[in-house]
């Protein structure tokens, strides 16, 4: 995924097992439990129909494993019989291998209910069982009740959506964000303090990890000077630009020069902020991090962006097409709900300031006083068509990416744009007019890490293509605004936005996880 | 296709087993047919025997588990209440009626021909073609001809 050595959370693999019990009757008889004619009640008989059913369900794991998900070889428990006894040594046998083994897919042809349960309690994985046959209720029910997760699946689709979905807990257990910050770590007071209250607790829930790095020791390292000498760290080597990296800074810069549909930018004004693209990326290498957060306001408030002439939001772009989250603000949480949407959905996502703009009844929320940021962001024609139309809602931040439809899309309409008047600061801005008609799905987690709120809507247009500054944004229209906006203050600003209907995968997630899930 | 009662099926089951036999008694005949004969003749005594013969047009499939299905669904329309009587049984097991047919079809094909086939080797027989091979073989029949390919003996 990343052009570097970074291990992206698309790299992660789910590795499933079928473990399937075999039930063979010694003798011949018929009863209650046991029917069936001639040869139908040999041991023979029952021998070849577990083989017949062992390979079957083998064939519909094969035929129906999504990306990302790789099957192991079985384990089976041959020959057990209606003696009823269970072969410890047997028991192990099927243990074997349980270290690197993800999920279970546990497939019977009868009766063994009592060893898959103690199969679960022995490897202490998730269990899926498929198909609507009433073993499925049977023991489902019985192994929830004894506290093991445990899966029931109707179909073959509904397997895929649920391998996805664990790959996906999986992914974010393997997000690692390097989070350069200013002032303190779990979350900043200037910028989106509506981010995570204690990433220990998210360590805790979803398993990321977080890394940082001291703001102002990263700025000085864009410098090409010698990588001992930067005046925060004195003597120590650090990852400074040098000449090698000016060569992918220039190509990176040359790229989006003769790419935009328009770069507005003079060069000299394009290095600095690629510079900090390129030494992000070798931070994120060194780390051995795969998501990306930092500071804005109180970046900015240092007066050193001023001086250096350079923002992170090209770097953003930049990572997020890379497979690399990347949020802003430091908005761990939005880093985090990105990764979980590009887990889910194997694309890159888009994020920025999420505000409600009309009423499921039409009417615009403005009263000539409030919302004149998003107003002037908009702009007065898009805004003004606003006026009875339902349930609209703006997602804005001059971080697009071209790689929206998925990591192989190519020829998306973009524009170079700077993000200070005085010229400096890339910014990419994705043409979302001409995306119009295009389902998107939503996410972002409480600040306690206890909530996930899930939506879904309709991209209508973007704005701001054309504009300088942090304008760009999307506009879309989801079910019910009031429901949206009653979930969001719960969650918080930065609702993260990817292409495609992954809404029921979505809430799957956040129940897997644990968290309530707002749905809207 | 109209329902047949207990009578008919039974009739139906008479019929279709004599000339299930005859295909039998080809093969086992003085005659030796050659490989792509007595694949033709074990296929057609899996249509006799999944009562498939009578099928307009005959299915074009040779795949074991789509005939074993198909033999299942025209079970259902012939008198859905003489499961047994049909081979479609209802097992307390997950496994299908399908897998049933199947297995049944081996087993009686190796009692017919009296060879032993390992239980746990029949799944990866998958079509008509692959258990005409399968019998030439153990039956020493494949010394006296070519075997041909092995298409259909598939392991996943």
């Amino acid at each position: 995924m990343s052009g570097n050595k970074i291990e992206t959370i698309h790299d992660t693999v789910l590795k499933v097992r079928l473990v399937f019990f075999d039930i063979v009757h010694e003798l011949p008889y018929e009863g209650p439990c046991r029917f069936g004619k001639g040869m139908e009640l040999e041991r023979q008989f029952d021998e070849m129909i577990n083989n017949e059913a062992y390979k079957g369900i083998q064939m519909g794991i094969k035929f129906n494993l999504p990306e990302g998900v790789e099957m192991l070889e079985p384990k089976r428990y041959v020959n057990h019989t209606e003696n009823w006894r269970i072969s410890e040594e047997e028991m192990r046998k099927l243990c074997v291998g349980s270290e690197e083994t993800d999920v279970y897919l546990a497939s019977t042809t009868g009766r063994t209910g009592e060893m898959i349960t103690e199969f679960a309690q022995m490897v202490k994985k998730p269990i899926i069982f498929v198909g609507n046959d009433y073993g499925a209720t049977i023991n489902t029910s019985a192994m929830l009740a004894k506290g093991i997760e445990t899966y029931s699946l109707l179909s073959w689709k509904q397997f895929k959506q649920q391998l996805r979905v664990l790959r996906a807990r999986k992914a974010l257990a393997n997000t690692r964000v390097l989070c350069v910050s200013r002032f303190g770590h779990d979350y900043s007071l200037h910028d989106a303090n509506d981010s995570f209250v204690s990433l220990d607790k998210v360590t805790e829930v979803l398993g990321t990890k977080f890394r940082f790095a001291n703001l102002h020791e990263v700025i000085d390292q864009i410098h090409e000077i010698d990588p001992t000498t930067n005046y925060t760290t004195p003597g120590r080597k650090q990852e400074n630009i040098n000449e090698e990296d000016m060569v992918d800074v220039n190509a990176v810069i040359d790229e989006l020069m003769k790419d935009a549909d328009p770069c507005v930018m003079e060069r000299e004004n394009m290095v600095p902020s690629v510079k900090m693209y390129k030494l992000i990326q070798k931070l994120l290498e060194a780390n051995e991090c795969n998501a990306f957060t930092a500071n804005c306001p109180d970046a900015c408030s240092t007066c050193r962006i001023n001086k250096e002439r350079f923002t992170f939001c090209i770097t953003h772009s930049l990572n997020n097409e890379q497979g690399i989250p990347s949020a802003c603000e430091y908005d761990i949480t939005a880093a985090v709900s990105k990764a979980a949407l590009q887990a889910i959905s194997g694309k890159p996502s888009y994020m920025g300031n999420t505000a409600v703009l009309t009423l499921p009844d039409g009417t615009l929320t403005e009263d000539g006083y409030v919302l004149h940021f998003s107003k002037d962001h908009v702009g007065e024609e898009k805004w003004n068509a606003l006026r009875g139309v339902p349930n609209m809602v703006m997602t804005q931040h001059s971080v697009g990416n071209r790689k929206m439809k998925g990591f192989d899309e190519e020829g998306a309409r973009f524009a170079i744009r700077p993000f200070a008047y005085s010229g400096f600061g890339v910014t990419m801005r994705r043409d979302f007019d001409a995306d119009a008609g295009q389902v998107i799905t939503m996410c972002r987690f409480s600040p306690n890490c206890d909530q996930l709120l899930v939506s879904r809507g309709t991209l209508k247009n973007g704005f701001g293509y054309d504009m300088d500054n942090c304008t760009h944004g999307a506009l879309f229209q989801i079910d019910d605004t009031q429901k949206f906006y009653n979930a969001q203050i719960h969650v918080g600003n930065h609702v993260p936005f990817v292409y495609g209907d992954y809404y029921e995968e979505m809430i799957k997630l956040g129940e897997i996880l644990g968290l309530k899930v707002l749905a809207c | 296709m109209a329902l047949l009662d207990r009578s008919g099926i039974i009739r139906r089951l008479t019929i279709a087993d004599s000339l299930a036999k005859r295909e039998l008694e080809i093969l086992k005949g003085p005659e030796t047919p050659d490989p792509s004969d007595f694949e033709e003749h074990i296929h057609r005594y899996v249509l006799y025997k999944f009562l498939l013969d009578d099928e307009v047009p005959l299915p074009e499939t040779r795949n074991l588990n789509e005939l074993a299905q198909l033999s299942v669904a025209k079970a259902g329309k012939l008198n859905p209440n003489e499961a047994a009587l049909l081979d479609v049984s209802r097992h307390c097991g997950s496994t299908s009626s399908f897998m049933t047919k199947k297995v049944l079809l081996f087993m009686s094909l190796s009692r017919e021909f009296g060879f032993e086939y390992p239980p746990y080797d029949t799944a990866e027989i998958t079509t008509t073609g692959a258990l005409a091979r399968i019998i030439m073989e153990k039956t020493g029949y494949a010394g006296r001809q070519d075997p041909g390919d092995q298409r259909g003996t598939e392991r996943i």
